[in-house]
C-alpha cells in the first residue's frame, strides 16, 4: 500500500465511531529517526495547528490566550495516534467518540455559555 | 416515483429563488438606461449560472462532497483561507443588501424608514433559520417567491417591441456612456452568478442525500429552473425599458422600482412589487446566511446541517447567527440598499474567478468525479466568461466611480 | 537511537537544498508505505512551489491549457537522501 500524505491525509475530514464529524486533520506528526525512514506518529486536530500554518506566532498567542480557556485538554494541539485511524473512502475514521475528546470543547463551551440562554435551541 | 416531484420542486425553488434585489436592481437599471441593448448580459449571466449550478449539483451527487469540503481537501488550508475571506466579504455585502431589500419593501408598504426595520427584519430572518428546517426554508419561501412571476405579466402588458428586444440578444457597443454601460453589464453578471448560489446548491444536494442517479435530474433542474428565472430577470429589464427608458429616467432610488409593476398593473401592481421584493430578498437572506455558514463549517470540518436542532451544532448555528447580525448592521447604520447592491454586484463580478476557477479545477478532477468530469464546452464557457467579467469589471468600476 | 518530530504541514512548501547549498525545489508531497508493520515516509516529491504549482498543475489537465510551458515532473527524493535533522531546513545528501 502506497499513498500520498498531503493529497490524501492532510486537511481530510475526520469522522468518529458514531459518524459524527470530528474536525479536519490540521497536521501530521512524523517521528524522525536516524537510519530509518520517518514514521507516521500522530495526526493533530486543532485550530492551533491550523493557525500555525499561517503564523506560528499567532498560533502560540491563540493557544495560550484563547484555546486554553475552552476546557480541559485544550491549549495544546490534540493528537490522535496514527494507529487509531482508518481510511474509509473519502474520509478518515477514528476509533474514538469525539465527545470524549477535547475536540468538542468549543462546541460544548458555546452550548453552555450561549445556546442554553437562547430559547428554542 | 419520487423523482418527478423532486424535479418539479427543484424547478420551482430555482424560479422562486432567482430574483432578489441584485437581479431586480441591475435589470431595472439596464432597461432604464439602455433600453433593450443589454438583454444579452442577462442571457449570458443566466447561461453561466445554469452551467455552474449544474456542475455544483453533479459534483455533490457524484463525489459526495460539497464544494468547500473539496476545496480545503484538494487545495489545503492556506489557499482555502484566501477563497474564504474574499467570498465571505463580498457575500456579506450582498447579504446586507438583501436584508436592506426586505426593509425597503416594508418601508414602501408602511412609510416607516429602513433603519427602524433593520432590527426586526434581522431578528425575523434569524428566527426563521433557528426554528425551521432546510426544507421549509427552501420550499416555503421559494413557493411564495413565485409572486415574482408578476414581472412577466407586467412586461407582456407593457407591449414591448419584441423585434427590438430580440436585437438586444446580440452584444452591441453603446453609443454613449460606455463606462456606465459596461458597469451595468458586469453588475448584471455579478447578480446572476453570485458564488454563494452554487456553493449553497452543493450543500443542499448533500443534505438531500443525492447520488449518481440524480445527475440527469440535476441537469434538468438547472437548465429549466435557471431559464425560467432568467426569463423573470429579462421581464424586469423589459418592463424598465418600457417604463423608464422612453422618458430618459435612470433608476437611482429604490422608491422608483414599484413603477415597474404599478404602471401596467395599477394599484395592485404596487402591492405585488412590495410582496415580490420582500419575499425574494428574504429568501436570498436565508440562503446567503446558510451558504456562508456552510462555507465556514465545512472548511473547518464541523458538524453541519440545517435539519438538526441548533444545539446539535452550536458552532454552525452561532456562525449563521453572527453573519445575519453583522449584515443587519449595514441597514441599521442607514446604508442605502440600492447603493449597497450596486457595490456588492460589481465586486462579485470582479472577484468571480476566485470562486469559479478553483471550482472548475475540481470539476475536472477524476478522483472526485470519475467519468462525470466536465466537457470542453462547459469548461470553456465558464472560464471564458468569468475571466472576461473580471477584466471588464476591473476597468469599468473605477471609471464608474470617477464618472459619478 | 535519537528521535525527533517533524510536522508534515510545515514541511510542505519548505525549500530543500543539497549539500552544496543549491536549491532543489520545495516539498510538495510525501509518499507513505507500510514497512515492517509501520507506516513510513519513503519518498519526497519536490517541485517549484507548493500551492500555485498544485493549482496550475491541475489547470494543465484541461485540454486547451496543455500549451502552457513549465509542467515539470517532480523531483523524487528517497528517504535515505533526505536529512530532516533540522526540519525547517531539509537537506538532500546524495552518496558519492
Amino acid at each position: 500500500m502506497r499513498f500520498p500524505l498531503v493529497a490524501e491525509v492532510l486537511d481530510e475530514q475526520l469522522v468518529d465511531v458514531h459518524d459524527v464529524k470530528a474536525g479536519r486533520i490540521d497536521g501530521i506528526v512524523l517521528e524522525v529517526r536516524d537510519g530509518k525512514p520517518a514514521k507516521l506518529a500522530y495526526v493533530e486536530v486543532s485550530p492551533i495547528t491550523m493557525l500555525s500554518r499561517f503564523s506560528r506566532r499567532f498560533a502560540r498567542w491563540y493557544a495560550t490566550r484563547i484555546d486554553r480557556r475552552l476546557g480541559p485538554g485544550r491549549g495544546v494541539p490534540f493528537r490522535i495516534p496514527w494507529t487509531r485511524l482508518a481510511r474509509e473512502g473519502t474520509s478518515l475514521r477514528v476509533d474514538l467518540d469525539v465527545r470524549s475528546t477535547p475536540i468538542m470543547a468549543l462546541e460544548d463551551w458555546l452550548d453552555e455559555h450561549i445556546l442554553s440562554h437562547i430559547p428554542g435551541a | 416515483m419520487k423523482k418527478p416531484f423532486e424535479v418539479a420542486l427543484g424547478v420551482v425553488t430555482s424560479v422562486g429563488g432567482f430574483l432578489e434585489i441584485g437581479s431586480i436592481t441591475t435589470a431595472a437599471q439596464a432597461g432604464a438606461s439602455f433600453g433593450y441593448q443589454l438583454i444579452w448580459s442577462v442571457v449570458l449571466g443566466t447561461i453561466l449560472i445554469a452551467f455552474l449550478v449544474e456542475m455544483s449539483g453533479r459534483f455533490a451527487a457524484v463525489s459526495k462532497h460539497t464544494i468547500p469540503d473539496a476545496m480545503r481537501e484538494r487545495f489545503g488550508v492556506n489557499f482555502f483561507a484566501i477563497v474564504l475571506v474574499i467570498m465571505f466579504g463580498v457575500s456579506l455585502l450582498t447579504l446586507g443588501a438583501e436584508l436592506g431589500g426586505v426593509a425597503a419593501a416594508l418601508e414602501l408598504a408602511t412609510g416607516i424608514s429602513i433603519p427602524i426595520w433593520a432590527i426586526p427584519v434581522t431578528f425575523f430572518s434569524w428566527a426563521l433559520l433557528w426554528k425551521t428546517t432546510f426544507s421549509v426554508i427552501e420550499n416555503g419561501v421559494s413557493m411564495l417567491g413565485l409572486v415574482t412571476v408578476s414581472f412577466a405579466v407586467a412586461a407582456v402588458k407593457l407591449h414591448p417591441d419584441y423585434a427590438a428586444a430580440a436585437h438586444g440578444l446580440i452584444p452591441t457597443l453603446p453609443k454613449q456612456d460606455a463606462a456606465h454601460y459596461w458597469f451595468i453589464a458586469v453588475s448584471v453578471l455579478g447578480a446572476s452568478v453570485s458564488p454563494y448560489l452554487y456553493y449553497f446548491y452543493s450543500s443542499g444536494a448533500i443534505e438531500e442525500k443525492w447520488d449518481e442517479s440524480y445527475v440527469a435530474i440535476n441537469r434538468l433542474i438547472a437548465a429549466v429552473g435557471m431559464s425560467f428565472g432568467g426569463g423573470l430577470s429579462l421581464a424586469v429589464l423589459v418592463a424598465a425599458a418600457r417604463v423608464f427608458h422612453p422618458a430618459n429616467i435612470e433608476v437611482q432610488k429604490y422608491q422608483q422600482l414599484p413603477q415597474l409593476l404599478s404602471t401596467p398593473l395599477g394599484h395592485a401592481g404596487f402591492w405585488l412589487f412590495v410582496a415580490a421584493l420582500g419575499i425574494a430578498c428574504l429568501g436570498a437572506t436565508l440562503e446567503i446566511s446558510l451558504a456562508l455558514a456552510y462555507l465556514v463549517a465545512q472548511g473547518f470540518g464541523w458538524n453541519w446541517g440545517k435539519d438538526q436542532r441548533p444545539s446539535a451544532d452550536a458552532r454552525f448555528s452561532l456562525t449563521y447567527s453572527l453573519i445575519v447580525a453583522v449584515a443587519g448592521l449595514l441597514s441599521l447604520v442607514g446604508l442605502d440598499p440600492l447603493q449597497l447592491t450596486e457595490i456588492a454586484m460589481a465586486l462579485t463580478s470582479a472577484s468571480l474567478p476566485v470562486g469559479v476557477l478553483p471550482f472548475l479545477i475540481l470539476m475536472n478532477d477524476r478522483e472526485y468525479l470519475g467519468e462525470h468530469t466536465n466537457g470542453h464546452i462547459g469548461n470553456a464557457v465558464v472560464m471564458g466568461v468569468s475571466v472576461l467579467a473580471m477584466i471588464v469589471a476591473v476597468v469599468a468600476i473605477p471609471l464608474e466611480i470617477i464618472g459619478s | 537511537m535519537e528521535t525527533r518530530e517533524a510536522h508534515v504541514e510545515h514541511l510542505l512548501g519548505r525549500k530543500v537544498r543539497d549539500e552544496r547549498g543549491r536549491e532543489l525545489g520545495r516539498i510538495e508531497e510525501m509518499i507513505v508505505e507500510v514497512v515492517d508493520d509501520e507506516y513510513v515516509v519513503t519518498e519526497f516529491h519536490l517541485g517549484t512551489g507548493a500551492v500555485i504549482e498544485r493549482i496550475t498543475g491541475f489547470v494543465r489537465q484541461l485540454p486547451f491549457f496543455r500549451l502552457l510551458p513549465g509542467a515539470k515532473e517532480p523531483v523524487r527524493v528517497g528517504w535515505k537522501e533526505m536529512d530532516l535533522s533540522d526540519p525547517w531546513n531539509p537537506v538532500v545528501r546524495r552518496p558519492g
